[in-house]
């Protein structure tokens, strides 16, 4: 009996796969929106600027993320991030769970692990069928398809290493690019009118001791 | 308001039951905690209306101080809107249809997302209280997929009667301002008599739907009645047992003070108190702020644990009490 239990618990996923499995996910979700923002990073103009941000906001913000994750685990039995380490998402007794049900467990579902600081996700270490919160309100498993981990580790390297160039490219994008000097030309006026204000305000004319900056860039040399 | 000769439930008794099943079943305080993080989100005003009455008047108001200051004349809203206008130039005019698209998803999202998620969260814990009070395990896998029978009942519940309050508020406060603003004199005055007497009513209404949308979920979850006439028979239960119910309530109340708001009070004096006092030593005054950031956390995660066994507890009362009662007022 003790054997079979032992059998059964190993074919459930346990903790830290579930955490590569999801780290695999938000990386690539990140890598999708430093890529958007790369485009504005890349911007010329300032009303460029505000088209892409527009368009990151647009995507971000709209409902393909549920529907892809829900379609993913509906299709697949698992987002792939699970794919990748080799574990899948499936009801009692090893079924297909419904749609209703996965929508569930993404939002509802979630939010009730997160209470008392997420304990919900860390109960999967301590629960006799490795179920999280979420698992447990809609009777999911995650269980182990193939043990093929090591692809998920090498993914989420090569994920991790994608991102990490994306975001240095669109930092030197943005601060080696005309994108400055617009946004320096933008904010300068502001800065300036406020200066003459503060001036009228003060009474006080040029002097010595007047070291407000003329742009926003000089306030790095203060 | 008929009640009874007998009393139904002594408060004591309740208390002592519920505090047995509460201890014996920790399992009652996820769900606690579950149904607590529902009630407190969902209890946030959104002054949209406030708001946007405010910026106008903050705009005039500084016109009306920049004149009289001798001072030139634009205000700063106005001059970063002109100077941010051009940047949305090359914004297609179809991206702000996908744009508010968005918005209204997000809105009708969350607002979905927290109907069913308190629904869902109200039901797994009634029906845990069942079944610790039947003796048997309580379990979140038992608890939930019970609650999912009664998930549409109880957004029916949790929705509609609020909706329809908050509907009869705002047409009140609508046809009270329009006519108090078109009328003088004796008209207005009984206007404003007549609007004292109806928020008079109103309050009661308030009470009274309270303490209905306590035994109702609980006519869904133990009586299996569909949502309607589970809220009717509440009202009903509430009209014939509506001071030893206020009287449960107050009690509750009462001891959440004492359970969650004093702590949290003297926490906060004796912070503020030590803040002030050592403000100004160089040493001891980063010390001091470092202790309180330990001791808010302590506090946070302690009160959690505490209104999760609290709101378990306050459940468990109040089912105890509903099954003391079943049957005998509802028709």
């Amino acid at each position: 009996m003790n054997q079979d239990n032992n059998e059964k618990v190993q074919d459930k996923a346990h903790f830290f796969l579930r955490v590569l499995a999801s780290t695999i996910d938000s990386v690539t979700l990140f890598l999708v929106m430093v890529w958007l923002l790369s485009f504005a990073a890349a911007s010329k103009t300032l009303p460029e600027l505000v088209y892409w941000l527009f368009v990151f906001v647009l995507v971000m913000y709209s409902p393909i993320w549920l529907i892809y994750a829900t379609s993913f685990i509906y299709y697949f039995g698992a987002t792939p991030g699970k794919l990748l380490s080799g574990i899948k998402i499936v009801g009692e007794n090893g079924k297909k769970l419904s749609v209703k049900r996965i929508l569930f467990r993404q939002t509802v579902g979630y939010l009730f692990s997160m209470l008392f600081l997420g304990l919900g996700y860390f109960a999967v270490l301590k629960d006799a069928k490795r179920q999280a919160w979420h698992d447990k309100a809609i009777g999911s498993e995650v269980i182990v398809v193939r043990p093929i981990w090591p692809i998920g580790l090498l993914a989420l390297i090569a994920t991790g290493t994608l991102l990490f160039f994306v975001v240095s490219s669109s930092v030197t994008n943005a601060l080696s690019g005309p994108l400055k000097g617009e946004i320096e030309k933008f904010i300068t006026p502001f800065v300036k009118e406020n200066r003459e204000n503060y001036k009228e305000d003060t009474n006080s004319p040029d002097s010595e001791e007047d070291d407000l900056p003329n742009s926003v860039y000089d306030l790095k040399q203060i | 308001m008929e009640e009874n000769q007998q009393p139904d439930w002594t408060i004591g008794t309740l208390y002592e039951k519920a505090w047995q099943i509460v201890k014996k079943n920790k399992v009652l305080w996820i769900l606690g905690m579950a149904v607590a993080s529902a009630t407190s989100s969902g209890s946030g005003n959104i002054n949209l209306p406030g708001e946007m009455f405010q910026q106008p008047e903050t705009t005039q108001k500084s016109t009306e101080a920049a004149n009289v200051l001798g001072a030139a004349a634009s205000s700063p809203f106005q001059e970063i809107l002109n100077a941010t206008s051009p940047l949305f130039a090359n914004i297609p005019p179809y991206f702000y249809i996908f744009f508010g698209l968005n918005m209204l998803f997000l809105l009708v999202y969350v607002i979905v997302l927290f109907v069913v998620y308190k629904a869902w969260a109200d039901g797994s814990l009634l029906h845990g209280i069942e079944l610790a009070k039947e003796g048997k395990s309580v379990s979140i896998r038992e608890s939930s997929e019970r609650a999912f029978g009664s998930l549409k009942s109880l957004i029916w519940l949790n929705t509609i009667p609020g909706l329809v309050f908050t509907i009869v508020i705002l047409l009140f406060f609508g046809i009270f301002a329009f006519t108090v603003l078109k009328t003088d004199g004796i008209v207005r005055l009984i206007t404003v008599i007549a609007s004292a007497i109806f928020m008079i009513g109103l309050l009661v209404s308030a009470i009274l739907l309270s303490i209905t949308q306590i035994w109702a979920p609980r006519q869904v979850v133990i009586d299996k009645k569909p949502a309607k006439k589970a809220f009717l028979d509440a009202f009903t239960i509430t009209l014939r047992k509506f001071w030893a119910s206020v009287l449960l309530g107050i009690v509750n109340m009462v001891l959440s003070f004492f359970l969650i708001g004093v702590p949290v009070l003297l926490f906060f004096g004796v912070f503020i108190f030590l803040g002030f006092a050592t403000n100004g030593n160089t040493v001891i005054f980063p010390l001091t702020i470092g202790l309180i950031a330990i001791a808010m956390f302590t506090l946070i995660i302690g009160l959690s644990v505490v209104i999760a066994a609290f709101t378990s507890f306050k459940g468990t009362v109040w089912s105890l009490a509903y099954h003391a009662i079943r049957g005998k007022y509802d028709k």
